[in-house]
């Protein structure tokens, strides 16, 4: 057990954000709506390596936050699994990346994915997209993902090791 | 660009991760226990862990709280010295800490339902989703001896049963759900009818059960019915009837009813040793 192994690293990352998210965020609300740092951590895996990364990254993330919401098991992990990859190809499209581009593309990702979460649980009956904070909620937790991306996207290239992928792009 | 033999595998990873995922939903939709399980044991163990987390952290989120709070709080800080200059100008400090005191031990007893033991617990997190899921935890589960389908209550009424029991925690369904559905009667005219919860609204509504000929007035108490196959026991106050629908095609009147219980503000609640029929 190694810091040097990637996969040590990312479950570094996933713990320090799930204790985060679900013992220190959950009581940080802004107009009664809370960050979601696993969707940010999702997002932010895509952008910095890839559409594949996004997919693992994000289907774990989805599982992890499925844990700890009451809503149909699976529907966290599909949402985020799909969000994952659409990250990943949006992060492959960047010709010129700049913070502006990161922190642009962090916050519709995020709108996306909440959107995503609640259509998918609106299906499955739990009337998401009817709630009377949608709005806010998609605009909180995209805004407040953007500010947080540029330390994201370092601790992701960090855990992803990623000087190779820079080098290929 | 990524090579090709590597966007077809990324594809390839994208379908097989999805197909989990939606292979879960539906096992979950079958209801499969393995899942309530595996979520009682993350609540189990983010528990302890989250309340270490809350000791260090409780003075930068009670700053962040008052920065986002701050109209609340004033609010509150004023209502607070009017009370405090009411306490003074009358010099009854120590006659309110005891009526405050009796008070308390009021609200630990219940006087709808004689002869089911309860179990006093603190509502110890709220809702992990931004969206409105009606369920919050509660810090006791079946260690302390409670089970699943237990009635949730304060002082004021039904708030909800006891949906997954962890060995220290347990998620209670609040009344709200619109999946929270129970048997009901009409405290002055005896009708029952059926109700359940009203979502967003935060309100309960009765929709069958209650014909159009029944008389109805806004301020009526219902209580639940208690009937055999009831998931509750009888008696407990649900609500009052707020306003009156009638539907001339269901031949039926719709009540919304207003909830006795303050759903938003928990903090305490007791939980009903009553198992339902099975």
């Amino acid at each position: 057990m190694s810091l040097e192994s990637p996969a040590v690293r990312w479950a570094l990352v996933l713990t320090v954000v799930t204790a985060a998210q679900v013992s220190l965020v959950g009581d940080l609300s802004l107009f009664g709506v809370h960050p979601d740092l696993l969707l940010l951590l999702t997002v932010a895996a895509g952008l910095s390596g890839g559409p594949g990364r996004g997919v693992v990254v994000g289907f774990v993330c989805g599982l992890v936050a499925d844990l700890f919401l009451h809503t149909r098991f699976g529907v966290a992990t599909l949402a985020s699994t799909l969000v994952g990859y659409a990250a990943g190809v949006a992060g492959d499209t960047v010709v010129r990346p700049s913070t502006p581009v990161w922190v642009a593309a962090t916050a519709g990702l995020s709108a996306a994915g909440t959107v995503l979460y609640a259509a998918l649980g609106h299906l499955l009956g739990s009337q998401s997209l009817a709630d009377p904070n949608l709005i806010a909620i998609v605009g909180i937790v995209s805004l407040v993902n953007a500010a947080l991306c540029v330390p994201a996207l370092a601790v992701c290239r960090w855990a992803g090791d990623d000087r190779s992928a820079v080098r290929i792009r | 660009m990524r090579p090709v033999a590597t966007r077809r595998r990324t594809r390839y990873l994208l379908v097989v991760c999805s197909l989990v995922a939606v292979t879960l939903i539906a096992l979950d939709a079958g209801g499969l226990p393995v899942f309530n399980s595996a979520r009682s044991v993350a609540s189990d163990t983010a528990s302890p862990f989250g309340g270490v987390v809350d000791t260090l952290t409780a003075p930068f989120r009670n700053a962040w709280n008052g920065i986002t709070g701050y109209d609340d709080l004033v609010a509150e800080n004023q209502q607070l010295r009017d009370r405090i200059g009411e306490l003074e100008s009358e010099g009854v400090l120590e006659q309110s800490a005891r009526e405050q005191l009796r008070r308390l031990n009021e609200q630990l007893e219940l006087g709808y339902v004689d002869g089911i033991p309860t179990q006093v617990a603190r509502v110890s997190s709220g809702a992990y989703s931004n969206f409105a899921d009606y369920r919050v935890e509660i810090d006791k589960g079946s260690s302390s001896g409670l089970a699943e389908g237990m009635p949730v209550v304060t002082r004021s009424g039904l708030v909800g049963r006891l949906e997954r029991v962890g060995s220290s925690t347990s998620v209670v369904q609040l009344a709200t759900d619109p999946e929270f559905v129970i048997g009901v009667r009409l405290a002055s005219t005896q009708d029952l009818g059926v109700g359940r919860g009203a979502g967003a609204r935060g309100t309960f509504v009765v929709d069958r059960g209650i014909d159009l000929e029944d008389p109805v007035r806004t301020g009526e108490a219902v209580l639940t019915s208690g009937l055999s196959t009831s998931i509750m026991p009888p008696d407990i106050p649900v609500g009052v009837v707020s306003r009156i629908d009638p539907s001339p095609t269901t031949r039926e009147q719709l009540l919304e009813v207003t909830l006795s219980a303050e759903l938003t503000k928990l903090d305490v609640v007791q939980v009903l040793e009553w198992e339902p029929p099975t």
